[in-house]
C-alpha cells in the first residue's frame, strides 16, 4: 500500500515556487480535494494495475515525462498543469514511478465527463434517453462493443466522435467502463439564433467606407454558407446568388435570411437590405447538425466562410465538437468558421475554472472554444460592447471574443458581418493572387489586427482585439501587409521591417491555426509560437500583450501586460509612438509537435493626428429634416471643433456645432429640410477636415399606375428642386439603372424591360440620391388601371359600390354598369376625370343576385373592364334558398339576410333528420348528395324561437 | 387573445365540451381531447396549453391564435429566438415580399362585419406601412374573414382568432369572427367589430399579445403566461417591455369590449417592422 500524505504544505512548495497566489488558492488549482468527483472511493492504489485509471500530481518539471517516453504509462487526459489521468503499463515499476508523484489517487471513470454531465452526474439529474456525444480512440472496436438496445449510435462527420443514443444510467456506465471511450458530453440539438431583431449600421465598421473606397470588393466569386436555417431564396437581396446545397435546413426562417442579408445582401430591397458582400454566394447548412460539415461539401460547393449565429447554453470546456472544427480548419486551409459570440453577457458559468464569476466566461456552446476560428461579440451604434454579449475568457483563459462588431441586438448580427468581410478579403486576395483562397489564418490576422480598440484599453475578454474595421482590413490585405512564415520546434524565423518617423502605433498580430487539442483537454493548445518585436539598434524587445487569466474576476478585468503568451493561438504586440529605425519580428517554435508550424504575422502602422471621415461616405445618403448620426475617426482633440455643412459644393458653409466636444465619434445632426448634395467640414484648430459629397434625399413613394397586359405604369410624389429620377429594375443578381425620367411617371413596355422589380430615386447633381423601396408591379393590387370594384349591401335596399383606380393617365370615361336581363346597362357615367376613388350607388335593386362592372374607355379608344362583383338582395323575406329544385349531387345555398345564429336541419319525408348546422354566416352550402325527393329545409331561430320551413325538391 | 368577460347564467352549457373523442382510445388523450404528444409541440412553439381547443387545421391556443398542424410539427425550426421574461410583441416568422397589397374578402358577414373590416383597414393604411390592406368583394383573397358560432366558455367567449405569418413570408389566410349573439350582439357595434379585426390582423403579420408574459394584465384572473418565454415574442427596440392595460394596446389579449386602436409604442413596433 502506498499513501501520499494530504501535505498542504508540501503540495505549495513543490508545485508552485514562483507562483503569487496564496497557498489557499494553491490547493484550489492542484489540490487532490478540487479532483474530488474523479477519485474512485476505493482509495488502493496497488501498483501497477493495468485494469484502472489513476491521478497523479506531478512536478511538471521533472523527470516523469520519461514514463510516457517509454510507454510505460498512458496519459488519457490532463487536468492541469501538474494532474495526469493516466493508464499504466504492467512493465513499471511502481517505485521509481510513484518518487516522481506529489499524490496519486485511483480515478473513477467521471474524468470522461465533460464539466457540465459530470455536474448533472453530481447532482443525479442526468436525463435518459437522451443524445450524447461520445469520443473513443477506436472507432470500428467502439461501434463493434456497443451494440445493445439501450445504446443508439450515429455517425457523425467527425470520425471518432458519435452521437449516441443512451436509454438509462446502465448504458452510460457500459460506455464509461469501456476503456476504448475518453469523452462523453451532453447533446444539445437544440441551438438558438443569437438575434432577435434585424437592424444594420454598416458604418460601425466601416463597411459602408468599403463600399464607398472600393465597390468592386464585394465578395464575387467567394461562397459564404450560413450554417443554421435555410435563408428564403425569393428575398431580393440576394438574388440569383444562393446556390442549393443538400445539407441546408427544409425550414426558412427570419434569422437565416436577416444573417444572409448582414453578410451578402446586396440592397436591392432598399439600402437597409445591403450588406458586406454583395456579390457573394450564398449556402446553406443545418445547425441540426452541430459539428462542422464534411470537407468533400465544402470543396464542392466552393465555400470559404461560414457562418455561425447561434449558440447552446454557457459551456465552458473544449468539446468534441471544438476538436472538429479545429480539425476541419486545418484540414481546410481557407475556410474560415465565424462564430457569434453569445447573448449571455450577463450569466454567471456554472461549470468551469470561471464557475461563479459573473459575467465572464459565458460564451454559448463549447464548439466555440475551438482554436482557429473566430468567435464574435456584438457593439451597439457607438462601439459599447452590449451588455448581453458574452465575454470571455474561454475556459482555459484564452482571448474570446477575438472581434466585436456591430449587432445592436444580438451576436449574431455581428458574426454575420464578420463573416461578409472575410468574404470580401478572400476576394480582394484572389484578385492578386491568380484566384487562389487566402489560408483562413491570414484572414483572420488581418482582420484582428485591423480592429480598433474598444472597451478597456488593448485587448481585454470583452471585445477581445477589438472592433472589426473592414475597410482597414482591406487596405492591410492589398497592400500585402502580412508574412508567412514556418518554424519548428525551438527553431526561429525573422522578419523586418521599417518603422518611419511618426508613426502614431505599430501593431503586429501572430495567428497560427494549431492541431486539434483532445476532447476535454484542460488547455486547447497544441503547438506554442511565441512573437517578440526587437529593435536591434536599441537593444530593445517587446513581448505580446497577455491578460490575466486567473479565476478572479478583477483579474479577469485587469489590463493586458507584455509577456510571453502560452494559451492563445493569437499573440498581439502594439508600440505606441515607436522610435523610427528598422525592426525585427522574431517567431519562436516554443513547443512545437508537429515538424513545422506555419504561421502568419499581419502589421499595420498608423501615422499620428488622424481625423477621417467615416459617414457620410460618397455613397451614403442624408435624410432630410431628420437626426442622422454622422461619424468620424480622430486622434485629434475636437472639443473645440466646429462643424459646418455646405450644400453648395464647398461655396458657403453653414454652422452645425461651434464646439462637438472632446473625444466625440459622431454627431446627431439634423440635416436641412433639402434635396441636395452636401458636404460637412469639421474646422479644428487650423485644420480642415472635408467629408465626401453626399446626397440628402427623402425616399420616393413609388406606386404602380397600371399593370395592364403589355406595359406598366408607374409614378411617384415631385421632390422640391429635383427636375430628373433614374429609374432601376432588379436584373439578376443587382438593381441596373434602366432610364432617366424628367416627369413623375414612367410608363414601359413589357417586351422592352421583361423584369417585375422596379425602384426609382433622385438624380441631384449628378449624384444618385436614395432609392426608393423596391417593389414588384405585380404585387401592388393593381389591374390594368383598376386597383379595386367593391360593392356591398348598405341600409338593406341600396348597392353602394367603389372603383379605385390606379391611375387616371389618360383615361377619357368612366361608366358603371349593372348586368340586367342578360346585358350591361349603364348605371352611371363619369366624364370629369380627377382622383383616384370613385363611389356610386343603385337604388333599384333585382331580388337575388345583382351584378355590377366598370368600364374604362382611354383616350386613345381602348376599353377596359373590370372583373363582376354581386351583392345579394332580400326584397321582404329573409331567407333564400336556392336553387329549388335542386340537381341531386349539385350546391344547395341557404341565403340569410341578417347575421343571427340560425340552425339548420333538413327533413325527408319520413321526417328524419338528415343535415344538421348551426350558421356563423350569411350563406350556407349544402351539398345535395341526397336521394331524389321531397325534403324540408327547417331554419330554427333560437333567438326569437321562430322556425321556418322550406320544401325543397332534389331531382 | 380576444375574449371579454362574461357573467353567464348558462353554466351549465360549458360542461359540454368535445365528448367524441373519449370512449375507447388509448391514447395518452387528456379529457380536452388534445393529445399529450400535441401539447408538448405547443409548448415547444411557445405557448400556452391551458384551454387548447382542435380547430379544422391545428390547434387554437391562447383565446385567439389558430396553430396550424404546419406550424406544430415545424417545432424545432420556430422556437429558436431568445427573449426575456417580458419581450413581447412579435413572432418569429414576419410577412416578407414588401411592398406588398393584401386583398382582405369579408366572406358572408353582415355589414356590421363589412364596416368593421373597413375600420381595421383604414387604421393599418393610415400608418403607411410597406404593406397596404384592401377590401374586395370578388376575385381571390389573401385573407379571408369568415363567421363562426361558439357559445361562452368559463365565462369568457372567443371573439375572433387567426393565426401567424407562414415560414415563406405570407401573412396568416384567415380570421375568424365569431357570430354568436353573445359576442358582438345581434346589432353589433362597427367600431367594436373593427377593433378586433384590427387585433386579428394584427396576428396574421405576426403580432403577438403585447401581455403574453401575463394575461392577466388585460383578461383579469389569475397570472399566467401564455407560454415559454423563450419562443416567438421578441421586444421590438424602442417598445417598452412591460404591458399596461392603461396602455390600452391592440394586441393586448382580451378585449374592453370597446374601440381599441394603436397605441404610440403599437406605432413604433408596426414602423419597425413594416415601415
Amino acid at each position: 500500500m502506498f499513501h501520499l500524505p494530504k501535505n498542504i504544505l508540501l503540495v505549495f512548495l513543490f508545485i508552485c515556487p514562483s507562483a503569487a497566489f496564496t497557498a489557499q488558492a494553491q490547493i484550489k488549482i492542484d489540490g487532490r480535494e478540487r479532483w474530488r468527483e474523479l477519485i474512485a472511493s476505493d482509495t488502493s492504489t496497488t501498483l501497477p494495475n493495468t485494469a484502472d485509471h489513476y491521478l497523479v500530481c506531478v512536478d511538471p518539471a521533472a523527470a516523469w515525462k520519461q514514463f510516457q517516453q517509454n510507454n510505460l504509462i498512458t496519459v488519457n487526459r490532463q487536468l492541469s498543469d501538474s494532474v495526469f489521468i493516466i493508464s499504466i503499463n504492467p512493465k513499471l515499476t511502481a517505485t521509481d514511478f510513484k518518487q516522481q508523484l506529489k499524490w496519486i489517487a485511483k480515478a473513477n471513470t467521471n474524468w470522461k465527463l465533460s464539466p457540465g454531465l459530470l455536474l448533472q452526474k453530481t447532482n443525479n439529474n442526468i436525463l435518459f434517453p437522451a443524445k450524447y456525444f461520445v469520443s473513443a480512440y477506436l472507432p470500428e472496436i467502439f461501434l463493434r462493443n456497443n451494440k445493445t438496445k439501450n445504446i443508439t449510435i450515429n455517425n457523425t462527420t467527425s470520425t471518432n466522435t458519435f452521437i449516441v443514443t443512451i436509454n438509462n444510467n446502465v448504458a452510460l456506465n457500459q460506455l464509461l467502463q469501456d476503456v476504448n471511450v475518453f469523452f462523453i458530453t451532453t447533446y444539445n440539438n437544440l441551438p438558438t439564433e443569437e438575434l432577435q431583431i434585424n437592424t444594420l449600421d454598416l458604418s460601425v465598421n466601416k463597411i459602408n467606407l468599403l463600399h464607398s473606397k472600393m465597390p468592386l470588393l464585394n465578395g464575387e466569386g467567394v461562397t459564404i454558407s450560413i450554417k443554421e436555417n435555410s435563408p428564403d431564396t425569393t428575398d431580393i437581396d440576394f438574388a440569383a446568388r444562393h446556390v442549393y446545397n443538400p445539407l441546408g435546413a427544409f425550414s426558412v426562417t427570419a434569422h437565416a435570411s436577416i444573417m444572409a442579408t448582414m453578410a451578402a445582401g446586396a440592397g436591392n430591397s432598399w439600402y437597409l437590405g445591403k450588406g458586406v458582400a454583395g456579390e457573394a454566394g450564398l449556402t446553406a447548412s443545418n445547425f441540426s447538425n452541430l459539428l462542422p460539415d464534411a470537407a468533400a461539401n465544402y470543396q464542392q460547393f466552393h465555400i470559404s466562410v461560414q457562418n455561425h449565429s447561434y449558440g447552446v447554453g454557457i459551456e465552458n470546456f473544449y468539446g468534441a465538437d471544438a476538436a472538429a472544427y479545429d480539425a476541419s480548419a486545418v484540414n481546410n486551409d481557407s475556410l474560415l468558421f465565424v462564430f457569434s459570440a453569445g447573448n449571455s453577457g450577463n450569466l454567471t458559468p456554472a461549470t468551469g475554472n470561471y464557475s461563479g464569476i459573473a459575467g465572464n466566461a459565458n460564451l454559448t456552446g463549447s464548439f466555440k472554444m475551438a482554436k482557429n476560428i473566430i468567435t464574435v461579440g456584438a457593439v451597439d451604434s457607438f462601439g459599447m460592447v452590449a451588455g448581453a454579449s458574452s465575454r470571455g475568457p474561454a475556459f482555459d483563459g484564452r482571448v474570446k471574443p477575438e472581434l466585436v462588431a456591430y449587432g445592436e441586438d444580438g451576436t449574431s448580427g455581428a458574426a454575420a458581418l464578420v463573416s461578409g468581410t472575410a468574404a470580401v478579403l478572400q476576394q480582394a486576395y484572389k484578385i492578386n493572387h491568380g484566384g487562389r483562397l487566402p489560408a483562413a489564418a491570414l484572414v483572420k490576422a488581418i482582420m484582428i489586427n485591423s480592429a480598433d480598440d474598444v472597451a478597456a484599453a488593448g485587448i481585454d475578454y470583452t471585445s477581445g482585439y477589438g472592433n472589426l474595421n473592414a475597410l482597414k482590413a482591406t487596405e492591410n490585405l492589398l497592400q500585402s501587409q502580412y508574412v508567412q512564415g514556418a518554424v519548428s520546434n525551438a527553431a526561429s524565423q525573422t522578419f523586418s521591417i521599417r518603422i518611419p518617423p511618426n508613426t502614431g502605433k505599430a501593431k503586429f498580430t501572430l495567428v497560427w491555426n494549431d492541431a486539434p487539442a483532445i476532447a476535454n483537454a484542460f488547455r486547447a493548445l497544441v503547438n506554442d509560437v511565441d512573437m517578440e518585436l526587437q529593435l536591434p539598434a536599441a537593444a530593445q524587445s517587446w513581448k505580446p500583450w497577455v491578460l490575466n487569466s486567473f479565476a478572479n474576476k478583477d483579474s479577469l478585468a485587469a489590463l493586458p501586460i507584455r509577456k510571453r503568451d502560452s494559451l492563445n493561438t493569437v499573440e498581439q504586440i502594439t508600440l505606441d509612438n515607436p522610435a523610427a529605425g528598422d525592426y525585427t519580428i522574431a517567431v519562436n517554435g516554443f513547443s512545437i509537435s508537429s515538424s513545422t508550424q506555419l504561421f502568419y504575422v499581419a502589421w499595420q502602422l498608423d501615422t499620428t493626428n488622424l481625423f477621417s471621415w467615416n459617414f457620410p461616405s460618397a455613397t451614403d445618403n442624408i435624410f432630410p429634416a431628420a437626426y442622422n448620426i454622422i461619424r468620424w475617426s480622430s486622434d485629434v482633440n475636437t472639443a473645440t471643433a466646429r462643424l459646418l455643412y455646405s450644400i453648395d459644393n464647398g461655396s458657403n458653409w453653414q454652422l452645425v456645432d461651434n464646439a462637438v466636444g472632446s473625444n466625440k465619434k459622431y454627431y446627431y445632426w439634423n440635416a436641412p429640410d433639402t434635396n441636395a448634395t452636401a458636404m460637412l467640414k469639421m474646422q479644428i484648430g487650423t485644420q480642415e477636415f472635408i467629408s465626401d459629397r453626399f446626397t440628402i434625399s427623402s425616399k420616393l413613394n413609388f406606386k404602380t399606375g397600371f399593370n395592364c397586359a403589355d406595359s406598366v405604369l408607374w409614378y411617384w410624389n415631385h421632390l422640391p428642386g429635383i427636375s430628373q429620377y433614374q429609374l432601376y429594375s432588379l436584373q439578376g443578381s443587382q438593381l441596373q439603372p434602366i432610364a432617366t425620367a424628367t416627369d413623375t411617371q414612367f410608363v414601359f413596355t413589357k417586351n422592352n424591360f421583361p423584369y417585375h422589380e422596379f425602384a426609382v430615386a433622385p438624380l441631384i447633381n449628378g449624384m444618385v440620391g436614395v432609392k426608393s423601396y423596391t417593389a414588384n408591379f405585380t404585387k401592388q393590387g393593381v389591374d390594368c388601371y383598376i386597383s379595386n370594384v367593391t360593392a356591398d349591401l348598405v341600409n338593406d335596399n341600396t348597392t353602394s359600390i367603389q372603383l379605385t383606380l390606379g391611375t387616371t393617365y389618360l383615361i377619357k370615361k368612366i361608366v358603371f354598369e349593372k348586368l340586367q336581363q342578360g346585358n350591361f346597362v349603364s348605371l352611371q357615367e363619369i366624364n370629369s376625370i380627377a382622383g383616384l376613388n370613385y363611389p356610386t350607388s343603385d337604388v333599384n335593386l333585382q331580388k337575388g343576385i345583382n351584378t355590377y362592372r366598370v368600364r374604362i374607355e382611354l383616350l386613345n379608344g381602348n376599353v377596359l373592364y373590370s372583373y363582376l362583383t354581386s351583392v345579394f338582395y332580400f326584397n321582404s323575406t329573409d331567407i333564400v334558398v336556392f336553387p329549388n329544385p335542386v340537381m341531386q349531387g349539385a350546391a344547395l345555398t341557404i341565403q340569410f339576410k341578417d347575421l343571427l345564429n340560425q340552425e339548420i336541419s333538413i327533413l325527408d319525408a319520413t321526417g328524419r333528420n338528415i343535415f344538421y348546422q348551426i350558421t356563423g354566416s350569411t350563406s350556407v352550402t349544402v351539398p345535395c348528395n341526397f336521394s331524389k325527393g321531397v325534403y324540408f329545409v327547417r331554419i330554427f331561430n333560437p333567438e326569437n324561437n321562430q322556425t321556418k320551413n322550406f320544401p325543397l325538391i332534389v331531382r | 387573445m380576444k375574449k371579454i368577460l362574461l357573467n353567464l347564467l348558462a353554466v351549465s352549457c360549458i360542461a359540454m365540451t368535445i365528448t367524441s373523442c373519449k370512449k375507447t382510445s388509448t391514447t395518452d388523450t387528456a379529457t380536452d381531447g388534445i393529445s399529450a404528444e400535441t401539447k408538448v409541440k405547443i409548448a415547444k412553439l411557445g405557448f400556452s396549453t391551458t384551454d387548447v381547443q382542435k380547430t379544422e387545421d391545428g390547434y387554437l391556443v391562447e383565446g385567439d391564435i389558430n396553430l396550424t398542424e404546419a406550424l406544430l410539427n415545424s417545432t424545432p425550426t420556430q422556437q429558436l429566438l431568445r427573449a426575456g421574461d417580458e419581450e413581447q410583441y412579435r413572432t418569429t416568422n414576419l410577412v416578407t415580399g414588401l411592398p406588398n397589397t393584401f386583398k382582405i374578402l369579408v366572406s358572408n358577414l353582415g355589414t356590421a362585419f363589412v364596416s368593421g373590416a373597413d375600420i381595421a383597414i383604414a387604421r393599418y393604411n393610415a400608418l403607411g406601412l410597406k404593406m397596404t390592406f384592401v377590401r374586395i368583394t370578388t376575385g381571390t383573397p389573401d385573407i379571408t374573414i369568415l363567421g363562426f358560432n361558439q357559445k361562452p366558455r368559463g365565462g369568457y367567449i372567443t371573439l375572433g382568432s387567426s393565426g401567424f405569418p407562414t415560414s415563406a413570408g405570407a401573412p396568416y389566410n384567415t380570421v375568424k369572427m365569431n357570430t354568436n349573439q353573445y359576442a358582438y350582439g345581434s346589432n353589433p357595434d362597427v367600431n367594436y367589430v373593427g377593433s378586433v379585426i384590427q387585433h386579428e390582423l394584427g396576428h396574421c403579420i405576426g403580432m403577438r399579445h403585447t401581455d403574453y408574459y401575463n394575461r392577466a394584465i388585460s383578461c383579469g384572473g389569475t397570472a399566467s403566461n401564455e407560454g415559454a418565454s423563450t419562443i416567438g415574442a421578441i421586444l421590438i427596440p424602442g417598445t417598452p417591455g412591460t404591458a399596461t392595460l392603461a396602455a390600452g394596446s391592440w394586441m393586448l389579449a382580451c378585449s374592453n369590449g370597446g374601440n381599441r386602436t394603436f397605441n404610440a409604442d403599437d406605432v413604433t413596433a408596426l414602423n419597425y417592422l413594416y415601415r
